[in-house]
């Protein structure tokens, strides 16, 4: 088996040779003349951003858009952009950011400001929370494009049948879930009680409901151990003992609960308008028996849903930032929305669309959304989320598992969550 | 006769046990996707297809990868080798006291989890301006299996009888002459086997690759792989996922039957240091 | 040849290579070290600023570092005490001579050559709750009565990890052995038979005690190395369900990439390699006793 020298350094030679080929490869393929910028997207979003590539491209010739298909993970695609952009790597040149990811990414200095190109004045253009969602520290950094909320779906077939009201109270929704539902077979209540990013917005729903709060941005105050955060952990909680939600809830996202619903055995399901969609699509048995809300309120609150959706921001080492935020504008056109809203179900971030014609023939239950738009709830626009979401994530789940109770869950939650971010300061902006 | 019978089932279950997992993912990938969602499970794919090896190398660069994990394999394998040949040599060569030192001194620093280095070597990567280039992992590669390679040369040298060595020292061969011309040749087995052992843990390596190549076009097999499962287990693509799982296993397949008794005795050879 | 002339050649050849380890490992812990004596958080406090043991203050003082230290203690634990059981047993199975035993030997060492981040993936798919193969197979071996989610509750999710870590690095355990069991002269074996001595009780009393050298070294290279696992849990399970399964490598990896709190990340990750410095210097001071070759 020992082969000839010569046969040896033959092949040193061609990796060699080869290892200079590859070194020297140009990572774009399409002339000296183009320039190219690239984004990292979901695989279920991809297929639909390419009719808005190819018409920037023919609208700026010699340029290239390239559409990188990433994980379908959210958490997976933060990795990936935050390991390039820690790099000061210019492999992306635009960053499609979820709500949550623009203070961090701001923060850390990875976003151009784009105040210049997408004055304060647009932001009339824009459903106003989606755009608030992109402003860190009084800057724009991300432009949004489509926009998403949490809401309450329910059987209406079964509600009638009943005789009973929709709910518009917590006592009213616990109730109705008992009554509607049966035990094994039919449930009362399906949510998202996983440990991930999903319990937190299915708790900031219940909480703001309740009245309460959980950071303020302002003045890292926390709200957690007040009596309306402990008052809607118990409300969570005390749904899966009462069997309104099944056993599984702690481990269910998106999908799972919605499989539940869709199957036809369950009353009440708090989800994303893409549950929906999909429940109304032809051939679908709940056609025209789904009725949408708001997570209902106590006095002290006010009904809600999580403000969700992805926007667009440049990359403060992409080698064409104005290239790229040219292709923002393009993005944010009502040609482009069109095209990325119309195939997909997706609610739009631009106020024109919800009165274009084509859109609201695919979708009619946009005029719906954009009137419950108005009453999301943020989650807390911090530089630490991600940490300040894990903690209170684990120890919801906690509470939930049994492993501990809601009150003490919360206290450690609140505990750790004044470790992370520092003692509570008055208003930045104000005297003293 | 029943020992026989026994010793021979035990000899099945064991490669039961370590080729299954492999051969289930070959399975799948070979099978439609209405046989791998379909309840009850379906084993024997009928008929077989090849539309998950279509997608799945149409959808990711898979023949960059493997060429990208080859190339730096094999170079990582290279510049280790320069490294421990010589060491190792010298070690062989060495009184026994300071040589067990040094081997432990060389296999210590073999035993820091990669976590504790992954930090400081991505600011160096990233400050020498390496991101996405081969280098950045070749380097580190080389580095972190030196002690291995070195381990495993160094009972092959040791095996050369040391008259050798002072025939060619008397001929009045410089230390590099002996080494080039005279023992590197007698070692090669030793050689052979520990570049194909290193080749093998750097094509296999996730850590580094993962964080230090973030361009599609330059990641590793691994790197690239890997970083495709979804949040639910809903949304991950299994077909074309075990697709691109086999084709990723195919070649270091190859390589262990190819050099099955080299990977073995050098393993082996280089365990009973102890 | 052990001339001083020789002794200053070899030092010439080995310098090289230490070097270059040097550079590449010993450089990039004290960087690590030194990171861990600030705050060094990308969001927070963009300054890096003296911190003193601040860091490993906060982390005692964090819940989740103990539970991530205890889920590597198990993991690691777990999959060693099994490795080694499963690997004598492989070991001694390849030892004896058998037709095609060289290819057999070849294909037992299959799952150790294959990356384990794939293999990660493989196993998840394996494991998967609806169409996993093993769910099913179980159920018709009759031990299962339904599907489990094994990735999907804690308890489990950690007995999916171990089975997966011990598939996939048994066979080094199994080399190890075989190499061991290959130094013990047959002399030796030979005699016990002659003495009258059953298989089980050859094994036992002669084999075994012969053995031991080689199952110390191959459970503490395997302690070493479980203990820093990354790739496998990573891919598998990303630290969960509920950080059941995040071990220290994962925790550290998190805050150096999700939080991008750097300081607190190197201090997680030498606190982790410091305990585990101890814990293998304890084992190898409780097998040098008196009369165990070491």
């Amino acid at each position: 088996m020992i082969a000839p020298k010569k046969v040896i350094w033959a092949a040193l030679v061609l990796m060699s040779t080869a290892a200079v080929g590859i070194g020297c490869a140009p990572p774009s393929a399409h002339g000296p003349a183009t320039s190219t910028i690239s984004v990292l997207l979901p695989p279920s979003e991809r297929p639909f951003w390419q009719p808005i590539a190819n018409g920037f491209e023919a609208a700026h010739p010699g340029t290239h858009v390239d559409l990188v298909e990433g994980p379908q993970s959210t958490d997976l695609r933060e990795s990936l952009y935050t390991t390039s952009l820690l790099a000061r790597d210019a492999t992306f040149d635009l960053v499609y950011l979820d709500v949550t990811w623009t203070p961090k990414f701001a923060a850390a200095g990875w976003l151009c400001a784009l105040d210049d190109s997408f004055p304060p004045s647009e932001r009339e253009h824009f459903l106003p929370h989606a755009w608030d969602a992109g402003i860190f520290d009084g800057h724009l950094y991300r432009v949004p494009v489509r926009t998403d909320m949490g809401l309450l779906f329910y059987r209406q077939d079964w509600l009638d049948s009943a005789h009973v009201h929709p709910p518009a109270t917590f006592e009213q929704l616990a109730e109705d879930a008992v009554v509607l539902g049966d035990p094994p077979a039919r449930w009362g209540y399906v949510w998202q009680g996983a440990q991930y990013e999903g319990l937190v917005c299915n708790y900031l729903e219940v909480l703001t409901g309740y009245g309460g709060y959980w950071i303020d941005p302002e003045t890292n105050d926390i709200g957690l151990e007040d009596p309306e955060a402990v008052a809607a952990a118990h409300f969570l909680v005390d749904a899966t003992q009462v069997r309104a939600s099944p056993p599984g809830v702690g481990t269910y996202q998106e999908e799972e609960s919605r499989r539940i619903f869709q199957d036809g055995r369950a009353a009440f399901l708090r989800n994303w308008p893409y549950a929906y969609r999909l429940s109304q699509q032809a051939g679908s048995p709940l056609v025209g028996h789904v009725g949408v809300l708001l997570m209902p309120a106590t006095d002290g609150g006010r009904p809600s849903g999580t403000l969700g959706g992805w926007g667009l921001g440049v990359s403060t080492y992409s080698k064409n930032p104005e290239l790229a935020t040219e292709f923002i504008r393009y993005a944010v056109s009502i040609e482009s929305q069109r095209a990325l809203c119309a195939p997909t179900g997706y609610a739009p971030a631009l106020e024109a669309a919800y009165l274009d014609s084509t859109l609201l023939a695919v979708n009619p239950f946009l005029t719906r959304f954009r009137a419950l738009h108005r009453h999301c709830t943020v989650r807390p626009a911090i530089a630490r989320y991600a940490q300040a979401s894990d903690i209170l994530q684990r120890h919801l789940s906690a509470a939930l598992a049994g492993i501990e109770s809601p009150q003490m869950a919360l206290e450690h939650a609140a505990h750790e969550t004044r470790l992370l971010l520092g003692p509570r300061h008055p208003p930045r902006g104000t005297a003293g | 006769m029943t020992r026989r019978v026994a010793f021979a089932i035990a000899i099945l279950l064991a490669l039961a046990w370590s080729l299954g997992p492999v051969l289930w993912q070959i399975l799948t990938a070979i099978k439609p996707d209405a046989q791998i969602t379909h309840a009850p499970l379906v084993y024997w794919p009928h008929p077989p297809t090849g539309e998950h090896f279509r997608a799945i190398w149409e959808r990711k660069p898979f023949g960059l990868y493997l060429l990208n994990s080859t190339f730096i394999a094999f170079f990582a394998a290279l510049l280790c080798l320069v490294f421990a040949t010589p060491a190792a040599m010298a070690l062989a060569r060495l009184l026994p006291r300071d040589r067990d030192r040094v081997l432990l001194t060389f296999l210590v620093l073999s035993l820091f989890p990669p976590i504790l280095l992954l930090f400081p070597l991505y600011e160096a990567v990233r400050g020498l301006g390496w991101i996405n280039q081969p280098v950045a992992l070749v380097v580190p590669y080389a580095a972190l299996h030196l002690p291995l390679a070195v381990w495993v040369l160094e009972s092959g040298f040791r095996s050369i009888p040391v008259s050798i060595d002072e025939a060619a020292r008397l001929d009045g061969l410089s230390v590099v002459r002996r080494l080039v011309r005279v023992l590197a040749p007698l070692a090669t087995p030793s050689i052979v086997t520990a570049g194909i052992l290193v080749f093998i843990f750097a094509w296999n390596e996730f850590m580094l690759a993962v964080t230090f190549l973030t361009r599609d076009q330059a990641k590793t097999v691994t790197a690239g792989i890997a970083s495709v499962s979804g949040a639910s287990l809903y949304e991950i693509p299994w077909g074309p996922l075990c697709a691109a799982i086999t084709l990723a296993t195919l070649p270091l397949f190859v390589l262990v039957l190819v050099f099955q008794r080299r990977i073995v005795s050098g393993l082996t050879r280089g365990a009973v240091k102890g | 040849m052990n001339g001083r002339a020789t002794i200053r050649e070899s030092w010439v050849l080995i310098a090289p290579a230490f070097l270059f380890l040097l550079a590449v490992i010993a450089l990039p812990i004290l960087r690590v070290l030194w990171l861990s004596f600030l705050h060094a958080d990308l969001v927070g406090n963009q300054q890096f600023s003296f911190a003193g043991i601040d860091q490993y203050d906060r982390l005692w003082n964090d819940a989740r570092w103990l539970k991530s230290l205890g889920n590597t203690v198990m993991f690691t634990f777990s999959s060693v005490a099994i490795e080694l059981g499963l690997g004598l047993a492989l070991a001694l199975l390849l030892h004896r001579a058998f037709r095609g035993r060289g290819l057999v030997r070849a294909l037992v060492t299959l799952p150790w050559v294959l990356p384990t981040a794939i293999m990660a993936l493989a196993w998840a798919w394996i494991a998967n709750d609806t169409f996993g193969v093993a769910n099913d197979l179980l159920q018709r071996l009759g031990l299962l009565r339904a599907p489990v989610a094994w990735l999907g509750a804690p308890a489990t999710a950690m007995t999916t990890v171990v089975l997966a870590d011990v598939w996939k690095t048994t066979p080094f355990v199994t080399l190890v052995l075989l190499a061991g069991l290959q130094g013990i002269p047959d002399t030796v074996v030979e005699a016990a038979r002659l003495d009258g001595l059953s298989p089980w009780r050859r094994l036992a009393r002669v084999t075994l005690p012969l053995l031991l050298p080689s199952v110390l070294v191959a459970g503490l290279f395997r302690l070493i190395q479980a203990y820093g696992a990354f790739d496998l849990i990573y891919v598998m399970t990303g630290g969960g369900p509920g950080g059941a399964t995040e071990t220290v490598s994962l925790y550290a990896y998190r805050n150096y990439f999700r939080y991008l709190d750097f300081g607190y990340g190197s201090a997680l990750a030498v606190q982790a390699v410091v305990l585990m410095a101890l814990l293998s210097w304890a084992i190898v001071r409780w097998a040098r006793e008196p009369g165990e070759v070491s």
